[in-house]
């Protein structure tokens, strides 16, 4: 560790990190155009962009993950050259990346010693390793709990111990790559807690991300990337959101939605005191009941792990229901094969798109036909139709704004929001009557998310029911008409979003029901 | 290409001192498996020293290849002025050399352990009785063991393997008769010739079940029921022929082996009690002999105790320990074995002649 | 194209380098490794009888690397092929013996169809218990290749033992034989090799052509996103596992058809596990397969010729050893070949 030595470069230097000029080319792709960042010593300083604007590969080389093929870094004003991260930290850089690096089976203190600098001797001194830990936790804040081991503990604490990681390997400059893609609302809040901690001892924070209120809220210094160029450089206290959207995607966005009113029809779903058991055989959801009609958007809002995605995967037949009703159209579907679902008229854009709703090595014209790949017009008796498959897919593909637009790229090659915009596209054009969203915008940018929102709306406006799953409270309060607040797999209240605040929705979602919170202000 | 295939051609034969060749085709169990394969080898190659002639083996990966193997042989051979002789070895390969001598009534052949159901001008068939040989194997195993429990452990029970058991349990039960000691068998096959980790497993099998003696008849996995002897009774007796032979010696009970096909007593000394031999050798050396001289006469050959086919190894390194635990067997086993070659004794080749087999009317000489 | 072009030339290039390694290894024992390759090639490839018995050996081998790679691209590890390939030869042999009086056009498909029903019914039990139990089939294959050994040993040794030499079943009837469509000295070429070229075209079409082929690769590739399209995994794991099987089980067929007309106890002869490794090298792929099988195949008939010159077949063994491993671990290879790629 040699923190003392950079420290005393900090006061001399005005940037910490100077990227001047930075070309990196891949195969058929420019990933970054001459671009230029530089990071005054000590601040926080975003990065925004669309995915495969040209953020990661830039970090990526600030890591010494690549080499640019031209420009240079210069770290405290040293010109460098990283053939690979070991450099990269040697110089005072840590990485936090999105997917955490850390090993599930040991405990929090191992992983953070775990392939650290200087090596130690044949015997590993877990009690030091300990001590040094528990002083960087208490040191800036970061609680976490030493011994626990990481498949334990949750996500926002794990990410804690990235952090902890990095600053245990000296880092002045450490980069938070999508940090908040992961996290719940209050975890989010600790987050930027501890973000501010390290700005106040010193270090120097790149934060990449693409939500742009959380920008504003935490950051000093904007640069702003679109197609591998930086298009903009915004001091925070003095731009919006609004002006942050255009550098972002080239054009003026709409951040909120209008949505139009909307009368809603007969009854289309209706779950009624459904139990449901989590992988660990423990219940999940514990009586849940509601009902979805045609025409309308029920959002279902809660913090993660608390039943929703069981929920979902019961109604979509993908979980056991061990005790209630699912009532389809008219019928009790509860145990029902996704199969049977979907030729009901079901659709499901499932939460986790990479483990249910794509299959990765295919390419995007099987994607496009999953679920409706043995109906015409998609197969002829036991073969598959390929021209009428490829045909449609070019037409989804068009229609949804799927890029690049090639139907052979295979499913895992997309961008994030490529793939859901497959997702959505296909879910939407097999004409379901019923439709479950969950987290249809986890980890999408902007561009994505506006339009993903309009075509829920436009379902709603085509009869469709629609129920809506989301950890994101502002999505929930834009397109819900009636939202559901769920806590420890039961319902604590129905409100409406006009008739409602964030705070009211909040305490349900920490789990006090709606008549308490109500009464309890009479 | 042709022109390689030439000079290749002309240094095979320049490497011949005569254009006459012998050619030996191994079963699956392969060179290596120190039984069956490399005693006719050993035959074979005495032969080809003896007469200065060239000797080659092929090794044979799987049943498919002895159809092949068997013709690139004969092919081989068909190319010397003065001719050759194949060899089939195994009981295995008696289809494959059914077949491809058929196609070449030229070439003379000679099967090890194999016999048709109707002979052929061109080939030499050997057959032993291994029953007569383990005849006497079984006999020193009986007067051994301290548990009154053998073991038998063979490859696949093909009938040259069951006349070794048969012969081994007919042994067993003559001392049975004529001691009174009581003596079970536990019999094991591994189902192939070729791995030896199967004949381990086995042998220990066996010797957890009681066991303190066993024989094996299964080709290179007998190598395995040997080590596994070895080991046990190196780690009561310490490592080292003179450890095991002192501490045998002293009475203290160990593990034996018992060798099959060649003398396999080297093998471990002290620990391999004896080797129930089969003269492959001898087959081998006088096919090629016979095919060399002109005097080859196709037909079987059935060799056993009386022809020298079958004996028993020398017992080099256990003969002194036999002497002094079970004193007296080894002149008994002369006796028997004069009784055998004198024909008074039939030891039976099947499991109906050994249920009835007896060696009641038998009086050992005092 | 650049995809098909690397996926081609990791093999080649695997086993050039295999052939450079084994090289050190003859010089190494003292002969001509030019000399000895050249026997090789003759061996494999040099007379009429040399492609017949290349060609025999291929056969069994394309089949059971289609029934393994079959089984990978469904996302299930068929360790047991070989004894769904001693099974489905088992059976067949033990019924088709009584074939005598129903005419080839019947006798042969009949008996093709009842080797391939006794392979995938064996492999359906390990799918079955995967999808019931979770019991994985890598297991439970193995188990099941034991219990054939034990079975097809005590059969031939017992009730369907005939005649005197190898333990073996009676002939089957000379209208459940396949055709001879050529035939040197003792050795015969049967239409097993055709049957092994149509099973590829089969796998081929089914894989890419079919909606089973679509639902069985997608849940070999990603089993939650099968079941939310609707997919039955359980369905498709058992189903994968027979088909894989069926494949074995032609592979025992066509050899007890169309090679040994009997069965013998060493029938399958480890070729259910070359199966693996062909399934490898040819990287799944019908196509890849094939040329896999006659690689080994190749090999393996060359090696026989090889030992004249004194170089023991176990060169061709370790041959095949290092061109599995380096096909396997070919991120060793590409890693090699995209370097050059990077430096030039």
């Amino acid at each position: 560790m040699a923190p003392e030595v950079n420290e005393i470069k900090t006061a001399h230097h005005l940037y910490a990190v100077e990227m001047i000029d930075i070309t990196k080319r891949f195969p058929g792709v420019l990933a970054n155009d001459r671009v230029t960042l530089r990071v005054k010593a000590g601040e926080i300083h975003a990065i925004v962009g669309e995915n495969g604007a040209g953020k990661s590969t830039l970090m990526n080389q600030l890591y010494g993950l690549y080499h640019p093929d031209s420009g240079e870094i210069r770290i405290f004003g040293e010109q460098k050259r990283f053939h690979g991260p070991r450099d990269a930290i040697r110089a005072g850089i840590g990485m936090v990346h999105q997917h955490f690096m850390l090993v599930d089976t040991l405990t929090v203190a191992e992983n953070v010693v775990l392939g650290s600098e200087p090596v130690k001797g044949l015997n590993f001194d877990l009690n030091r390793a300990r001590e040094e830990v528990r002083k960087l936790s208490e040191a800036y804040g970061l609680y976490v709990d030493i011994d626990a081991k990481i498949e334990d503990i949750p996500v926002g604490m794990q990410q804690r111990v990235e952090i902890i990681k990095t600053l245990y390997r000296g880092a002045n400059i450490i980069i938070l790559d999508e940090p908040t893609a992961v996290l719940t609302p209050q975890e989010v809040e600790e987050l930027f807690e501890i973000m501010r901690n390290l700005k106040k001892s010193g270090k120097t924070i790149l934060f990449i991300s693409h939500k742009l209120n959380e920008v504003m809220e935490i950051s000093d210094r904007i640069t702003v990337m679109r197609g591998g160029r930086v298009t903009a450089e915004l001091i925070t206290k003095e731009t919006n959101e609004r002006e942050i959207a255009r550098a972002m995607v080239g054009r003026d966005v709409v951040l909120k939605l209008d949505k139009p009113p909307h009368k809603a029809k007969d009854v289309v779903l209706e779950v009624r005191n459904l139990w449901v058991k989590d992988n660990r055989h423990l219940n999940a959801v514990r009586g849940v009941s509601f009902q979805v009609r045609a025409g309308e958007v029920v959002g279902i809002a809660g913090v993660a792990g608390n039943g929703q995605t069981e929920l979902v995967e019961a109604i979509t037949g993908l979980r056991k229901v061990e005790n209630g009703e699912i009532i389809f159209l008219g019928k009790n579907v509860a145990g029902a094969h996704p199969r049977q679902l979907r030729e009901m008229g079901m659709s499901h854009i499932a939460e986790d798109r990479l483990k249910y709703a794509l299959i990765k090595p295919f390419p995007a014209y099987y994607n496009a036909i999953l679920g409706r790949h043995y109906k015409t017009p998609f197969a002829s008796g036991a073969f598959l139709n390929h021209r009428e498959i490829k045909r449609f897919t070019a037409e989804l593909m068009e229609e949804f704004d799927v890029r690049p637009r090639i139907i052979e790229h295979l499913g895992g090659n997309f961008s994030g929001g490529n793939q859901q915009k497959l997702v959505v596209g296909r879910e939407i054009k097999a004409h379901p009557k019923f439709m479950v969203v969950a987290q249809p915008t986890r980890g999408l940018d902007v561009g994505a998310i506006e339009f993903i929102h309009r075509q829920i709306l436009r379902m709603r406006e085509q009869d469709v029911a629609i129920l809506l799953i989301s950890m994101e409270l502002e999505e929930i309060f834009s397109l819900s008409d009636r939202i559901l607040v769920m806590y420890e797999g039961q319902i604590m209240g129905e409100v409406r979003p006009e008739e409602t605040t964030v705070e009211e929705v909040g305490l349900m979602m920490a789990g006090k029901r709606l008549e308490e919170i109500r009464g309890g202000k009479k | 290409m042709k022109k390689v295939l030439a000079l290749l051609l002309m240094t095979l034969v320049l490497t011949a001192g005569f254009a006459f060749k012998a050619i030996m085709v191994t079963d699956t169990g392969g060179l290596g498996d120190k039984s069956f394969n490399d005693g006719t080898w050993a035959g074979i190659q005495r032969a080809a020293k003896e007469l200065g002639v060239e000797a080659k083996v092929i090794m044979s990966n799987e049943q498919s290849d002895y159809i092949p193997n068997l013709t690139k042989a004969a092919e081989e051979v068909l190319k010397e002025k003065d001719g050759g002789i194949v060899f089939a070895v195994g009981f295995m390969m008696q289809d494959a050399l059914e077949k491809v001598a058929r196609q070449y009534p030229t070439v003379y052949f000679a099967g090890i352990d194999i016999s048709f159901d109707k002979e052929l001008p061109n080939v030499i068939n050997f057959l032993f009785k291994e029953q007569e040989s383990a005849f006497l194997v079984g006999y020193i195993a009986a007067a051994m063991t301290r548990t009154g429990k053998v073991g038998f452990v063979g490859g696949i029970p093909i009938p040259p393997v069951e006349r070794f058991r048969y012969g081994y349990e007919a042994g067993i039960k003559a001392y049975m008769d004529l001691k009174g000691k009581k003596v079970t068998v536990i019999r094991g096959y591994t189902n192939e010739f070729s791995d030896p980790k199967k004949g381990k497993d086995l042998a220990n099998s066996q010797f957890s079940q009681g066991v303190d003696i066993i024989f094996a008849a299964a080709g290179a996995c007998g190598n395995g029921v040997i080590e596994a002897a070895k080991e046990r009774t190196e780690k009561l007796a310490g490592k080292g022929y003179e450890n095991i032979k002192k501490y045998a010696l002293s009475g203290k009970p160990v593990y034996y082996a018992i060798g099959v096909d060649v003398d396999q007593d080297y093998m471990a000394p002290g620990v391999v009690l004896t080797s129930a031999m089969k003269g492959i050798d001898t087959a081998g050396y006088y096919g090629v002999m016979w095919a060399y001289k002109g005097q080859f006469k196709g037909g079987l050959k059935v060799l056993g105790l009386k022809e020298n086919g079958v004996r028993m190894s020398e017992m080099k390194y256990t003969k002194e320990i036999i002497d002094k635990l079970a004193p007296g067997a080894i002149k008994e086993l002369e006796y028997l074995k004069s009784l055998i070659i004198e024909g008074k004794v039939i030891v039976p080749d099947s499991e109906e002649a050994l249920k009835a087999f007896t060696v009641k009317g038998v009086k050992l000489p005092r | 194209m650049r995809k098909v072009l690397e996926s081609i030339l990791v093999p080649v290039l695997a086993v050039l380098i295999a052939l450079l390694i084994s090289a050190f290894v003859i010089v190494a024992i003292g002969k001509n490794p030019l000399q000895a390759y050249a026997v090789l090639v003759r061996g494999a490839f040099g007379s009429k009888q040399a492609i017949i018995d290349t060609l025999i050996k291929t056969t069994p081998l394309i089949l059971t690397g289609l029934a393994v790679g079959f089984g990978f691209r469904a996302g299930v590890f068929n360790i047991g092929a070989e004894g769904q390939m001693a099974m489905g030869a088992l059976i067949a042999a033990s019924i088709a013996s009584n074939f005598g009086n129903i005419p080839p056009v019947v006798a042969i498909p009949l008996t093709l169809v009842i080797g391939m029903g006794a392979g995938a019914g064996w492999a359906a039990i390990a799918g079955f218990l995967k999808a019931k139990t979770g019991a994985h089939e890598v297991v439970t294959t193995i188990m099941l290749n034991w219990i054939t050994t034990f079975v097809a040993s005590f059969m031939v040794t017992g009730p369907l033992a005939t005649g005197s030499g190898t333990p073996k079943s009676p002939e089957i009837a000379a209208s459940a034989q396949l055709p001879i469509l050529m035939k040197v000295g003792a050795m015969e070429l049967s239409a097993g090799i055709i049957i092994s070229l149509l099973a590829a075209v089969f796998m081929y079409v089914f894989l890419n052509k079919t909606t089973v082929g679509y639902e069985v690769k997608a849940v070999g590739f990603n089993p939650y996103a099968a079941e939310y399209g609707g997919i039955s995994v359980s369905k498709n794991v058992v189903l994968a596992m027979a088909i894989s099987g069926a494949l074995a089980g032609l592979a025992g067929v066509t050899e007890l058809m169309g090679v040994h007309h009997r069965f013998l106890g060493e029938l399958s002869g480890g070729k259910g596990f070359d199966g693996i490794s062909i399934a490898l090298i040819g990287q799944n792929n019908p196509i890849g397969i094939i040329f896999a099988a006659l690689l080994i195949g190749a090999l393996r008939t060359g090696s026989n010729e090889m030992q004249f010159l004194g170089v023991s077949k176990y060169i061709v063994i370790i041959v095949q050893g290092i061109v599995i491993f380096l096909v396997a671990a070919d991120r060793i290879v590409r890693t090699i070949y995209l370097r050059k790629k990077v430096k030039s």
